[in-house]
């Protein structure tokens, strides 16, 4: 393209930004209180019995209340993991995590099934650890994994860092 | 002949300026479980609420695809769901369709909004504005509506005293209005000395900031009267979108309501509106559209406001007598909230505002800065 086609054309740059302040409400409040406390709380349906950690008002299958709060983990097994390379940056702040990370679902103590609770894996862990596998019958322990806790606990997802691996080396 | 559709029941959270206590799942689902106690229904494929439609804005929800939250509260898993991101009346408007089409049997509409999430509801509404062009320069819903006031105000004869009647009868009505809570009567005089907000408009004159959720159960006529025996018919809705851009308009025509409510009127087979409604509910955002919403029905003449409400005008043609959106809801809402209203009076449900006898009310939301989009809604009972 020639230049007068390029003189026309500009690119513009804006960064958005609304300032919030979000209520908890009591079900995410209590959650994120026990947090603070170094407990992992789940939540559990009346209706079919199954956890959700973090806890929501409502199980959506059954359309009903939950209702029984018990106390999960705050150990696991790891089930799922992916290695994620690029990092978004904070579009307020530019600041980017540390890449590759693990984003990792663990099957906290006292949680069955799909009951799979998200967090992030220490990076140090990233090669260390397996994944547990159900395939009908043949089942695959994964990892054992624990948290790690913040040392300054706000009542937030952040209280926890990170969960790290749990069990002895391999042998050589 | 397309099917009836009837409003069976509505339910509302109370409208407060911060409910800090509540997510806006929470607020949802105490009308929800309201919906579902007054009319016994369920979500079974089998006769149950075929549809939910949710009213939520992703601004206000600070999240994108702000259903996503709402989906499980609102009975939706596995069903079908929907959204309305625009004026809750619109949601209303989309249920009919859902039902006349013989699509579904039964609608689920639940609205929530809390205007207290954001630092300030104005860069919200900022964030409606064009980025380039009248971001930059510092527009918001408010300073729009600022625009408006002032050439409506000089058109209409309605000056700084009429604003003030109207505010202090909305706060006034608010008092017998159960769910408005914390929200205080104010005299004309305070009004008057209230600071300016966006020239002419003063601070008393905007709608409160506010919390809540409203929702509504729409059924075809045979469901609706197996579910209530007080149904409430959907006459006729109509809406009409004006310029995006302020400089294309003229701001004190009133056009988009005008065509709005013609198109409901003759969906209604109302051929003479003055006369037509025991109930007018409009969404009044700010109180200089009281009397300006009421001349773009058609139930006053243009440029008539000013001597409107001299003569009593809003008393004698029972507007918004459950205070209107200057009692206090959300943006996105007001619309909705005033079919919920106009229905509770088409029941006899209003409590201590109830018209006795209604039987015909309208209803109008209002969404855009200026009055870019309203929606008329024409409801009746037997």
């Amino acid at each position: 393209m020639g230049g007068p086609m390029r003189q026309r054309l500009i690119t513009l740059r804006q960064t958005i930004a609304v300032g919030q302040r979000f209520a908890t409400g009591p079900v995410m409040g209590r959650f994120l209180m026990a947090l603070r406390e170094k407990t992992i709380l789940a939540i559990r349906c009346p209706s079919c019995g199954r956890l959700q950690s973090p806890p929501r008002e409502i199980c959506a299958p059954c359309r009903v209340r939950n209702t029984e709060w018990v106390e999960v983990g705050p150990g696991g097994e790891m089930r799922m993991l992916e290695y994620v390379y690029y990092a978004s940056p904070d579009p307020l702040s530019g600041e980017t995590r540390e890449t590759p990370y693990g984003a990792v679902g663990i099957l906290l103590d006292g949680c069955r099934d799909e009951e799979v609770f998200w967090h992030l894996l220490n990076p140090a862990d990233l090669d260390r650890v397996r994944m547990g596998i159900v395939i009908g019958d043949r089942v695959t322990r994964g990892s054992r994994l624990r948290p790690v806790w913040a040392d300054a606990r706000t009542g937030s997802i952040s209280d926890i860092r990170y969960f790290e691996l749990d069990e002895p080396p391999a042998p050589a | 002949m397309a099917r009836r559709v009837g409003i069976c029941a509505v339910a509302q959270t109370t409208w407060e300026r911060d409910k800090w206590s509540q997510r806006f799942q929470g607020m949802a689902l105490e009308v929800l479980e309201d919906l579902l106690a007054r009319t016994g229904l369920t979500f079974s494929e089998d006769g149950g609420i075929g549809m939910s439609i949710s009213v939520s804005d992703d601004i206000f929800d600070a999240r994108t695809i702000s259903d996503n939250a709402m989906t499980d509260v609102l009975g939706a898993h596995m069903g079908c769901e929907e959204k309305v991101a625009q004026e809750g009346l619109q949601a209303l408007y989309y249920g009919l369709a859902a039902i006349r089409s013989g699509h579904v049997d039964v609608v689920l509409v639940l609205g929530h909004c809390k205007e207290s999430q954001p630092a300030s509801r104005n860069q919200v509404t900022h964030m409606a504005f064009d980025p380039f062009y009248t971001r930059p320069v510092g527009l918001d819903f408010t300073a729009a509506a600022g625009l408006q006031a002032q050439a409506y105000a000089a058109r209409a004869g309605v000056g700084d005293r009429h604003l003030a009647q109207v505010v202090v009868r909305a706060r006034q009505l608010a008092t017998r209005n159960l769910k408005i809570t914390g929200l205080p009567v104010v005299t004309a005089a305070e009004v008057l000395a209230s600071p300016l907000l966006a020239d002419p408009l003063r601070e008393l004159h905007a709608y409160p900031v506010s919390d809540g959720a409203v929702g509504l159960i729409l059924a075809a006529e045979e469901r609706a009267r197996e579910i209530t025996d007080r149904p409430v018919w959907i006459a006729g809705v109509g809406n009409c979108m004006d310029s995006f851009f302020l400089g294309d308009r003229d701001l004190a025509s009133n056009f988009p309501l005008r065509q709005a409510a013609a198109r409901a009127y003759r969906r209604a087979g109302i051929d003479h509106p003055q006369n037509a409604f025991d109930v007018v509910e409009l969404s009044d955002q700010y109180a200089y559209q009281q009397p300006m919403w009421m001349e773009g029905l058609g139930l006053v003449p243009a440029g008539g406001g000013g001597a409107w409400i001299d003569a009593g005008g809003p008393e004698a043609a029972r507007v918004n007598l459950s205070g209107g959106m200057l009692a206090g809801n959300p943006l996105i809402l007001g619309g909705l909230v005033r079919a919920a209203e106009a229905a509770l009076q088409l029941r006899g449900e209003a409590g201590d505002h109830q018209v006795p006898g209604a039987r015909r009310a309208l209803a109008h939301g209002v969404m855009g800065p200026a009055g870019q989009f309203h929606t008329v809604a024409v409801l009746e009972r037997d």
